[in-house]
């Protein structure tokens, strides 16, 4: 008794306490954090909003509190120098904070497609896995570097943004005529088919959800349309964000609702099932639902533009890709091990039927609240092409002086709406369709272009090492592209010949 | 049990009973073969039929004259020889204009059958029902006299050549409904002579075990028939449902431009001070 009362005087003597232990293990663990992202709000900087031809000849890059005295050299009011006018305050009301910035992000790489990852696992195994993560890892490296293609560093060494959009940067490497036309065509096709593809989901799970039930699947896409016209009086990102926040939430119930129903399962998860081999006819099916799960690039430049820091863009960019990645995985797997070799393609269909609707409706809703983002990014790349008053584009701007819309823009906002709605329900296969043509234009925009402009517009400076880098996420693009448009092709083809759908 | 049973039903079913008793032992002691050609054995029980012309609709009915099935159809019998080398066919429609006759019951547990016959060709549906439901249990098509068939005589001599469906058919639905189906049904038919048949149906409006009216039931229609049809029926949702959308479009654009218009009056009035 009394040897072990020496060993425990022994033992508190020699060990350092408990409680202080701990705090210096927490202390060390947040230097090693980044900690730009917690920090406080350091002073509000605007960058040049719009960068127009004049400024590159003046070859005055300035750093504008009010933006007034560029846009009066203009001589074109546009609607951001009207926010200029209105003084600083009215312009930083409407930026985003990096959190609302994240919503965003998370909301266009964390999208519908979540349901179908457990299949990806089927088909790809580990492997699979391995995609999902290298994969965010190399889309967050292609974002960062799209971003960076919109500085430039000045004579005086300040590092100053020259361009706002994706459209501007390929101006610059591709000259005036076509190059923007041609970034802008393929935004504009790949924002518009993200929406109908909204739609066409929520037409699917709507009918998947009553299928004996009166409303067609055309009929549920028309009612879905209705809903979403309110989205017309979208004014700024910040509502957009809003939406977005919500969306992850309905994400978030979906994660735990489903994971959840699989712990209870964990007794017979089949940890042996997930396959270490890599089978080549099946990963590329796998590989395809991955790619483009991950696609943000198109908002990434409007939306690091919109943030009252946008010093915390990188910051913001890595942790909502790692949280992708993390949630992905982490789904992607518990999913395939609940139902194994019995997995579907959407994973709610292995659930029971009452649990089935109940994640169906939350689905709908989901895909509801996905749809205003590229909606409004779609409609700003048509403002800006066409609708910023004469004599640069055709039309006058939507806009009055009080940043209310036009009745007339009101209509063609809900004209656009309309638009998706009716190719959503016309298009017989669009799931497939998109895939084929989103093979070509998700590749180009999300992994080609931005290596080729950054190595285009920076490759002096650059080290020889992320030179290489950038050629090799070129040539993963091309073989992503050329496989994903092989798939899809031959999925259409067939879909086809069985004749078109009723 | 089912023979006292059988002697009711036709007890009710013709009103007379004992002149049918000894025609029933012998239907009811005769083995059932299924490639005996069921074609004598409806004479014993075959009432006067008369061919309805209008549609096309073939119809059995009983003593009395009630007309107990009702059948239209367009039949082509695609015949082969089985374990040929050659792809050799031969094509028999069953013309518009066929005789037909057959049995007739209301007993539960009971078969019905009917013939079409036309030239040396008989095309027997035999239908079958419980409580609740009647199915197309059995088709029979035979070629009577069959002397040379595909250049080649008719086996072991003999003259009809019988073939047979091979399992219950898919076609059936609940007693007092009909069964419709505008798209091709296919029955494969099989013989123990070294032919076979693909029986090809279209146009099926059928109906057995009618009671008190020559007309056709509600329909049930065939799954095929079922999307196609849903289409023509329903296109009342869609078109409703776009009318809808039509009118949220226009009611959101002209209350917006109302809303605009009282909003910017509102506003050139107050700065008109």
């Amino acid at each position: 008794m009394y040897k072990v009362h020496q060993i425990h005087e022994n033992l508190r003597n020699n060990l350092p306490p408990l409680n202080s232990t701990v705090s210096s293990a927490w202390n060390s663990l947040k230097s090693a954090l980044p900690d730009s992202c917690l920090a406080q709000e350091s002073e509000s900087l605007n960058f040049a909003k719009v960068a127009k031809k004049e400024n590159y000849e003046m070859g005055t890059f300035e750093k504008d509190i009010e933006g007034v005295k560029r846009s009066e050299s203009d001589g074109v009011l546009s609607s951001e120098s009207e926010d200029g006018h209105m003084g600083e305050h009215r312009k930083s009301k409407h930026k985003i904070s990096e959190w609302e910035a994240g919503w965003n992000v998370t909301n266009a790489i964390q999208g519908m497609f979540v349901v179908s990852l457990p299949y990806a696992v089927l088909h790809g195994g580990y492997w699979a896995i391995i995609a999902m993560a290298g994969i965010a890892y190399i889309c967050f490296y292609t974002g960062q570097i799209l971003v960076d293609c919109l500085y430039e560093v000045t004579s005086e060494g300040e590092v100053v943004r020259v361009r706002d959009s994706y459209m501007a940067i390929a101006e610059v490497c591709w000259g005036e005529k076509w190059g923007g036309k041609i970034v802008n065509l393929a935004q504009l096709i790949e924002l518009l088919m993200t929406c109908i593809l909204y739609v066409v989901l929520c037409g699917d799970l709507m009918v998947g959800t009553f299928p004996k039930g009166i409303i067609d699947q055309r009929s549920y896409m028309m009612i879905l349309g209705v809903i979403l016209i309110p989205c017309a009086f979208l004014k700024n990102l910040r509502h957009v964000s809003t939406l977005s926040f919500w969306c992850t939430m309905a994400h978030v119930v979906i994660n735990v609702v489903i994971m959840g129903y699989c712990l209870g399962f964990i007794g017979q998860w089949g940890w042996e099932k997930v396959s270490l081999k890599l089978d080549i006819y099946t990963f590329p099916i796998a590989l395809g639902v991955i790619v483009f799960s991950y696609t943000s690039q198109i908002f990434l430049p409007t939306l690091e533009g919109n943030m009252k820091e946008p010093n915390r863009f990188h910051c913001m960019l890595k942790y909502s890709h790692i949280a992708a990645a993390v949630f992905k995985s982490l789904f992607g797997y518990v999913g395939f091990l609940t139902w194994q070799e019995d997995t579907e393609e959407v994973i709610t269909n292995n659930l029971p039927t009452n649990f089935k609707g109940l994640v169906n409706f939350v689905l709908v809703a989901k895909a509801l609240l996905s749809y205003p983002l590229p909606y409004y990014a779609a409609i700003d790349l048509l403002e800006k092409a066409f609708f910023q008053g004469k004599p640069e584009t055709i039309f006058p701007s939507m806009w009055d002086q009080n940043r209310d819309l036009k009745s007339w823009g009101v209509a063609f906002r809900v004209f656009m709406v309309l638009v998706t709605v009716m190719m959503a329900v016309a298009i017989p296969h669009f799931n497939i369709l998109m895939g084929f043509i989103g093979s070509f234009t998700g590749t180009m925009l999300s992994f080609i272009w931005p290596c080729y402009f950054h190595l285009k517009l920076k490759g002096k400076t650059l080290h020889w090492g992320t030179v290489a880098y950038d050629c090799f996420v070129i040539f993963l693009g091309v073989i992503f592209g050329i496989v994903g448009m092989y798939t899809s092709g031959r999925a259409l083809n067939e879909a086809f010949k069985m004749g078109l759908p009723l | 049990m089912f023979y006292p049973s059988l002697i009711i039903s036709f007890v009710i079913v013709n009103g007379e009973s004992p002149v049918f008793e000894n025609i029933m032992e012998k239907y009811e002691s005769a083995d059932v073969d299924p490639y005996y050609n069921y074609g004598p054995r409806a004479e014993y029980l075959r009432a006067d039929n008369e061919e309805h012309d209008d549609d096309h609709v073939h119809v059995v009915t009983d003593i009395r004259g009630q007309v107990c099935t009702m059948t239209k159809l367009e039949a082509v019998i695609l015949l082969r020889y089985k374990g040929s080398d050659k792809v050799d066919e031969i094509e028999i429609q069953m013309p518009d204009s066929v005789t037909s006759n057959g049995t007739c019951s209301q007993q539960v547990d009971d078969e019905t059958q009917q013939n079409l016959i036309w030239g040396n060709f008989s095309l027997c549906l035999i239908y079958a029902r419980n409580e609740t439901s009647w199915n197309l249990r059995r088709i029979l098509f035979t070629i009577s006299n069959a002397d040379q068939l595909f250049g080649k005589s008719v086996r072991g001599g003999q003259n009809d050549v019988v073939l047979t469906s091979v399992s219950t058919t898919a076609i059936e639905a609940p007693v007092g409904y009909a069964y419709h189906c505008d798209s091709d049904t296919k029955v494969e038919l099989l013989s123990d002579l070294p032919y076979e048949a693909t029986l090809v149906l279209d146009d099926l409006h059928i109906q057995p075990f009618l009671e008190n009216n020559a007309e056709f039931g509600p329909d049930i229609s065939c799954p095929e028939d079922y999307i196609s049809h849903r289409r023509k029926r329903d296109e009342t949702v869609p078109i409703a449902v776009g009318s809808a959308l039509a009118v949220a479009t226009l009611a959101t654009v002209i209350g917006y431009s109302i809303y605009r218009h009282f909003k910017v009056r509102d506003v050139i009035y107050g700065t008109m001070e």
